[in-house]
């Protein structure tokens, strides 16, 4: 069971190699080592989530839409290695 | 005024009753202690370094005295101290100083969450600031010793203080902490600088302390951009193996090395990340420091 953030951060390294998602509720980083398409792709889905904000280093999700982010994540099984 | 400006005996009188103060950029500590091999190596390492005013605060007020027990008449045992508070189990009466450079290290690690604290040398060449985060065994402070004693500007041997807003490196100038064969090397190396007694038996073996040189100690102020993160690894039987890392890779080894990274939360996490994108990495595998100095004065970290 994971307990739902207010709000997550998520760094989009520069150079490709991956995404990291900070969820200060649960103060841990979590590494997206792959799957980091299908990740912007379900970012982009959520209609109220501005994706070219994407293109900047951290992204800071409101809490409108962490909930559906953060559950997309799990259930998508891309929440892959707790560092 | 420089503590190398007070006689030894004002210093030695000071430090019995702990109105000694030493600014050290980014914290400041008074030190008291008795002991008198302790105020001789502390004179001797930091008589660079500027006196904090007998009325002026300080951000901790530490000491190293005698154990209150029935040992120190038997086997007698020190205790460091920060006010009232002892963090640590006392030690064997010889390992009184490099106790008391740890307790100065524990005191930062624990308490200074104003910054980015990562375990890890940092030095300057050429207005480019290179951190070696890096556990120990590693040949980090070595390394270390090395570079500042051949024109790099040391900012700190063990402890890489990154501001939170600028992203800039703060020095925390320190002595460095030599282990092992590498005392002997380094004084080999380099016979004029000014190294403590050596303490056996610690919990990292045979130690020593290097005085640090003293234009680093005349610059703690003076901020640097941070243009790598180079992870060192002494092995003997390579000369020169490098090997980048990619930002996240990066990001993992930095953050295994960071001191309070999760106590700073999101700003720990918007700093880490920011270090890692204005930086590139690299992993060197060597055995011999002036190839390895070549490889970091010219400056190219992306192979």
């Amino acid at each position: 069971m994971f307990h739902v953030s207010p709000s997550v951060f998520i760094y989009n390294a520069s150079d490709q190699s991956g995404v990291l998602v900070f969820v200060p509720a649960l103060g841990k980083v979590v590494t997206l080592t792959s799957k980091v398409g299908f990740v912007l792709l379900a970012l982009k889905s959520e209609e109220s989530f501005d994706f070219t904000t994407f293109n900047s280093r951290i992204v800071e999700i409101e809490s409108a839409q962490v909930k559906e982010v953060w559950h997309t994540l799990i259930s998508e099984g891309i929440l892959i290695e707790e560092i | 005024m420089q503590l190398k400006e007070l006689e030894y005996g004002d210093l030695s009188e000071k430090m019995r009753k702990g109105n000694i103060g030493i600014d050290l950029g980014v914290a400041s500590f008074r030190v008291k202690s008795k002991l008198p091999d302790v105020q001789k190596v502390f004179y001797e390492l930091y008589s660079d370094y500027s006196i904090v005013g007998q009325d002026d605060p300080t951000d901790f007020q530490v000491s190293i005295q005698h154990s209150f027990s029935l040992r120190r008449w038997f086997k007698p045992q020190i205790s460091f101290s920060l006010d009232q508070y002892t963090p640590f189990l006392p030690l064997p009466r010889s390992q009184a100083y490099p106790l008391l450079e740890w307790g100065m290290n524990w005191c930062m690690a624990a308490h200074q969450h104003n910054f980015l604290l990562i375990h890890g040398a940092i030095l300057e060449k050429n207005d480019e600031a290179l951190i070696f985060p890096a556990p120990p065994g590693s040949g980090k402070s070595t390394l270390c010793a090395y570079l500042a004693n051949s024109g790099w500007r040391l900012l700190s041997d063990e402890m890489t203080v990154i501001n939170l807003e600028t992203g800039l490196a703060h020095p925390f100038v320190r002595p460095i902490c030599l282990k092992n064969n590498s005392i002997d090397l380094v004084k080999e190396w380099f016979p004029d600088v000014v190294v403590s007694n050596i303490a056996k038996d610690t919990s990292k073996g045979t130690v020593a302390h290097v005085k640090p040189p003293e234009r680093s100690v005349l610059d703690l102020y003076k901020t640097a951009k941070v243009r790598a993160i180079v992870l060192p690894h002494f092995t003997p039987d390579k000369k020169l193996d490098i090997y980048t890392l990619n930002k996240i890779q990066a990001y993992e080894s930095l953050s295994s090395n960071a001191f309070n990274e999760g106590m700073l939360g999101v700003q720990g996490f918007k700093a880490m990340t920011r270090l890692i994108e204005q930086t590139d990495t690299v992993e060197i595998f060597y055995n011999d420091l002036n190839s390895v100095m070549e490889f970091l004065t010219e400056g190219v970290f992306t192979l």
